[in-house]
């Protein structure tokens, strides 16, 4: 087994184990702290893929989200009655939740016993190389850059203007 | 580096992550597990996208996933804009996201 394959295999156990462990987490910092190792551990099969680039993209976009979490996990609502009442899940939604989850992996592993080899097409010299992914960004996929970045424009203005009578 | 291990194995990997958070976003109901499980689901959903680029040889899937991860990040902000407006109410979350037909009318604050 070539430590390619290792190194993919323990990235996939942990990212998932990570992110089955962040779920069933009673407590919400422990929780953030999971999804965190779910974002690290997802860093290896970027970089397999020759996505180096959308590795770091994807890592600090979720440093970012954890973060704004982390800060909404301190929030207490203003009143005692907001917070909602609690009641035990039907275990037939657990059973349900497990089975599928049980699958998904079962899934994962088969296909490592399988020996699928889907070759792809032969990749171009530079594939992955951040100076191509900036020339398609800033080139042929300018506009819908510029729209995610107008978007982006629009929803902090929105947010701050949502947030500004609690910051009163 | 580019690793020489199948498609396929990265393909499973995504839609195992994708079937975890979903399945948290379906059952938990903590907002911070429920916007977790989102973020995860997209982070599967920009693996699928380079996994993909990589078996068509083509960066365009590279390209898109890093919009998808930026407009996740967006999709995040809105959350947690919209669940901080809401526990500044005195009323708590009431007079914000009870206003469904069917619910009971809330209180015109101005």
């Amino acid at each position: 087994m070539l430590a390619s394959t290792i190194s993919f295999y323990l990235a996939a156990a942990v990212a998932l184990g990570s992110a089955l462990v962040g779920m069933l987490s009673r407590r919400p910092e422990r929780a953030l702290a999971w999804f965190g190792l779910v974002g690290a551990a997802l860093v290896v099969p970027l970089v397999q893929l020759g996505a180096g680039m959308v590795a770091a993209i994807e890592l600090l976009t979720g440093l970012v989200g954890l973060a704004m979490l982390l800060g909404l996990a301190q929030v207490r609502p203003a009143s005692a009655s907001a917070r909602p009442k609690t009641r035990p899940k039907p275990i037939a939604a657990w059973l349900l939740a497990g089975l599928a989850v049980l699958g998904l992996t079962w899934v994962l592993l088969a296909t490592g016993s399988r020996q699928v080899v889907e070759a792809g097409a032969k990749l171009k010299p530079g594939f992955g190389e951040s100076a191509a992914l900036d020339e398609l960004l800033f080139g042929r996929y300018l506009v819908p850059l510029e729209l995610v970045g107008l978007i982006a424009l629009v929803v902090l203005v929105a947010a701050v203007l949502a947030v500004e009578r609690r910051l009163q | 580096m580019i690793s020489s291990l199948p498609v396929t194995h990265f393909l499973y990997l995504a839609l195992a992550l994708f079937g975890v958070g979903l399945t948290g976003v379906v059952l938990r109901r903590s907002l911070l597990a429920v916007l977790g499980g989102v973020q995860i689901m997209i982070a599967a959903t920009v693996l699928l996208f380079c996994a993909y680029a990589r078996y068509h040889g083509d960066m365009a899937g590279q390209a898109s996933a890093v919009i998808v991860a930026l407009v996740g990040l967006l999709e995040l902000a809105v959350a947690v804009a919209v669940v901080l407006r809401a526990t500044a109410s005195p009323t708590g979350e009431s007079d914000l996201l009870l206003d469904w037909t069917g619910s009971a009318e809330p209180e015109d604050p101005r």
